[in-house]
């Protein structure tokens, strides 16, 4: 299932879109950034790597969240908008695995972006460092850093599709569950910008993670109780 | 189905509705716009919880095994062609459904060009439903909810937006696939006509609740106590034929349309061969005794009218 809807995502032009602009902007971004540290600098390899780690993470972290966020409401609220959700709800899948399949859908093109991303940027990053200021050898990503950019996409992801199956239940258009999707994941994100640009060690980042997951789980668990064949139908008519 | 009962906020939408469907039958489920049609399928598709009574399908329980339901029945809902994946094309939304269904891969090949040969998309298979007609659309709705062999099928308006002749064409297709009892078809339809060539038995349903059921022959003969009849005559004088029935003072009413004359009365099983002779021993030559049998159509308004 989730195969064939990601394969279905993938041919709207504003799914495909983003992963184009995300990969533009972060390895454009991280070697403009390298650039001009090194150009305009003057700092030791530690700060060098903490500023860069907390902006890049930023970027790697947070524009790949997009992607979750448009493709959970185009896979889910685009069914209602769409029509095909009453054949699909009628196949023996329960409602389990029909929320899974399009948990999936939405979150490994978002990871496989984020993670592509990442080791993109991170080529970039280095690449201009080793051309620029060899003796650095290695500036970014640091060990909290690399963390950072695996643990935290994974926990936003759920958080942005877990709010997506929520909203789908209000939303009647994609465009207005991305919208309303956008504005109430934007805290989430400014508040893990927040803790990278402040470069808040290892304990914030373990806090802040774990109260991720905890807003996940709990959206989780109302997404599987909103998630049920009644009241989808109900609510569509 | 027992009691079953669906409620919309404070809208009785299917109100304590029992029936009975055999196996292998096509049974039509009538009645007007908002009657509770539509809902009383999306409750055996387990689409929809009910607030009281039960649907047990071929065994299972449609509140205790949705699963098992959902894996042997097929649906074709109410809004069918409009419900296609237009980012992939008519074999692939086939496709994508038979896999979700668990057909063997080994068979679904064969069995999307089968549905596709009969239903006259092979040549439209690469295409996507997007650039269809909607009757085109709705043939492949049809495909989709066979697609996995069904043992029992609720069609919502199957024919409404097709041609005459591909109409025609599914309506034999249904009637193929119940003989001999291979599926069960539950049947929603407005075209009365397509209930008198398909079904078995019909229901009718007004403001969510079963008014009537039965075959549709038993069901005119129970709202038509009184019978028309007409007779033709040869080489006779139709007014004065007309003029010996009347004094029978059997019928209800008497009149003369073309060359036959045509008779209204109770009882005719008793009564015709009383008139019958009453005219031959006046000398009249008699060709030919029919009832004149009304149409569902008019079964349909006496029976929805009165609710």
């Amino acid at each position: 299932m989730a195969q064939t809807e990601m394969r279905m995502v993938f041919k709207s032009r504003q799914v495909r879109m983003i992963p184009i602009i995300v990969v533009i902007m972060s390895v454009a971004f991280g070697g403009i950034m390298t650039w001009l540290m090194l150009s305009f600098g003057g700092i030791d390899a530690a700060l060098f790597s903490v500023t860069l780690g907390s902006i890049m993470g930023a970027v790697v972290i947070m524009l790949p969240l997009m992607l979750p966020i448009l493709i959970a409401a185009d896979s889910i609220v685009g069914e209602k908008e769409r029509h095909t959700l009453v054949p699909l709800l009628a196949t023996p899948l329960t409602d389990g695995e029909l929320l899974l399949g399009k948990f999936l859908t939405a979150m490994i093109p978002g990871l496989l972006v984020a993670y592509g991303n990442l080791v993109l940027a991170v080529l970039v990053v280095n690449g201009v460092v080793f051309f620029m200021a060899p003796q650095f050898l290695w500036v970014w990503p640091d060990l909290l850093s690399l963390v950072q950019a695996i643990i935290l996409p994974i926990l936003f992801a759920i958080l942005a599709v877990g709010l997506m199956v929520i909203i789908s239940g209000r939303a009647n258009t994609v465009y207005e569950a991305y919208q309303t999707g956008g504005i109430l994941i934007l805290p989430a994100m400014v508040f893990a910008y927040s803790g990278f640009l402040l470069g808040l060690g290892w304990l914030i980042f373990a806090i802040g993670s774990i109260i991720i997951l905890f807003v996940d789980i709990i959206l989780f668990r109302i997404a599987v109780r909103l998630f049920n064949r009644d009241a989808l139908i109900s609510r569509t008519g | 189905m027992v009691d079953l009962t669906k409620e919309f906020a404070k809208i009785r939408a299917v109100d304590n509705v029992s029936l009975d469907v055999r196996r292998g039958e096509v049974f039509g489920f009538l009645g007007p716009n908002a009657a509770g049609k539509s809902t009383t399928v999306k409750v055996a598709a387990t689409l929809l919880m009910p607030n009281k009574g039960s649907i047990v399908i071929e065994g299972y329980d449609v509140l205790e095994q949705p699963v098992e339901v959902r894996s042997i029945i097929g649906l074709l809902p109410e809004d069918g062609a409009s419900t296609h994946y237009d980012r992939l094309s008519a074999y692939k939304n086939l496709e994508y459904i038979g896999r979700l269904y668990d057909v063997p891969e080994e068979t679904l090949e064969n069995r999307i060009d089968e549905l596709l040969e009969f239903l006259e998309l092979s040549d439209r298979k690469d295409d996507s439903p997007a650039t269809y007609s909607t009757g085109l659309k709705q043939k492949l709705s049809i495909a989709r909810s066979m697609i996995h062999n069904p043992q029992v099928v609720f069609l919502d308006e199957p024919t409404s937006s097709l041609d005459p002749i591909m109409s025609k064409r599914v309506r034999e297709f249904i009637d193929t696939q119940a003989e001999g009892g291979k599926q069960t078809f539950f049947l929603c339809t407005h075209l009365l006509s397509e209930v008198e060539a398909l079904c078995d038995r019909v229901g009718f349903i007004s403001k969510g609740k079963l008014v009537e059921v039965g075959r549709p022959k038993e069901l005119r003969r129970k709202f038509w106590t009184v019978r028309t009849y007409e007779i033709q005559l040869i080489d006779s004088n139709l007014q004065k034929s007309g003029e010996i029935i009347t004094s029978t003072g059997l019928v209800k009413s008497v009149k003369i349309e073309g060359n036959r004359i045509v008779f209204e009365l109770e009882n005719a099983e008793t009564k015709n061969p009383q008139i019958v002779r009453a005219l031959i021993e006046s000398g009249m030559n008699i060709i030919e005794l029919r009832e004149r049998v009304p149409d569902l159509d008019a079964v349909y308004q006496k029976v929805i009218g009165g609710n």
